[in-house]
């Protein structure tokens, strides 16, 4: 998959961040040591730097756990995706984009489908929801527990959709603010 | 005896057992790279010593955790609200920087799933 097909959703007039390619742990600890250091401070972004953190953490480590495109290595691994942090107006907004399997876009596609038709105090309840569910069974992996806390603490609705590249590969992307 | 379990780095928590003050803290960020990697020893471990003890206290002061890391909590207080049919009851402080409102508010949510467990939240000044 080229790149560009990944970061066409990304066109930001305010970028930040932009990142596209093979995403290790290693590439995570960089953006995100720039994040704290750089956003932490930064005038536009200093009282929100927190949240843009987290749900930066939690759309990357789904590209380097789930993308359906990557390089198994030795002592790390590493998914093919891309992300941005941009200023969007008054906020911030965090992207990413990554080849996903048939099976994962349905699994995908039924919880960001509920998140849509949900409002945000439903979208709260459910996370609680989803919560106790990982209490009761300790087996449970949370599904959508991480999309979840994407869409909690998004400040508008997350945007996000699939489709197909020219290379007949499936393309997962979303979109949160902060 | 002061007892550490975990040395914290960037990606998982610092934990400490002091035996004496039935205490342990759990300190740093959570989201591992391999989250059952760093948590599942952990668990087995902290689990087995707070069974010798007659009223543990866990401090936990996590500047941020992840989803992945969310469920480990949530197994944590699954496992302690059972042991007070044992007789032991579990306290926790969950710590938070006052103006860090995501760490408040999930603390809140935890406290919602304790019944045995005595879970105070606690603003660091």
């Amino acid at each position: 998959m080229q790149t560009s097909e990944l970061t066409k959703h990304m066109n930001s007039e305010n970028p930040q961040y932009v990142f596209a390619g093979m995403i290790t742990n290693k590439v995570l600890d960089g953006i995100a040591a720039g994040i704290e250091d750089v956003l932490s401070v930064h005038e536009a972004t200093c009282k929100k730097y927190r949240k843009i953190f987290s749900i930066f953490i939690e759309m990357t480590q789904n590209i380097i756990f789930y993308s359906d495109e990557r390089v198994h290595l030795e002592s790390d691994e590493a998914g093919f995706g891309a992300l941005e942090i941009a200023l969007d107006g008054t906020e911030v907004k965090i992207s990413a984009a990554n080849p996903i399997s048939r099976e994962q876009r349905d699994r995908i596609g039924d919880i960001m489908d509920l998140i849509t038709r949900s409002s945000a105090d439903e979208i709260i309840a459910i996370h609680k929801a989803k919560m106790f569910e990982s209490m009761e069974d300790p087996n449970s992996r949370g599904a959508g527990l991480g999309y979840l806390d994407i869409a909690k603490k998004s400040v508008r609705p997350v945007h996000f959709g699939f489709e197909e590249t020219s290379c007949g590969r499936l393309l997962f992307h979303i979109s949160a603010w902060a | 005896m002061v007892q550490k379990f975990a040395q914290k780095t960037i990606k998982t928590p610092e934990i400490i057992f002091d035996e004496s003050a039935e205490t342990i803290e759990i300190k740093g960020r959570s989201y591992p790279e391999d989250l059952n990697g760093f948590w599942q020893p952990q668990v087995e471990r902290l689990n087995e010593v707070i069974q010798r003890l007659r009223a543990p206290k866990v401090k936990f002061e996590l500047s941020y955790h992840n989803s992945g890391s969310t469920r480990i909590i949530m197994n944590f207080i699954r496992e302690w609200e059972k042991l007070a049919g044992n007789g032991i009851k579990v306290s926790v402080d969950w710590l938070f920087d006052p103006e860090d409102e995501q760490t408040e508010e999930q603390g809140i949510d935890y406290s919602e799933f304790c019944k045995e467990v005595n879970f105070n939240l606690v603003a660091i000044h």
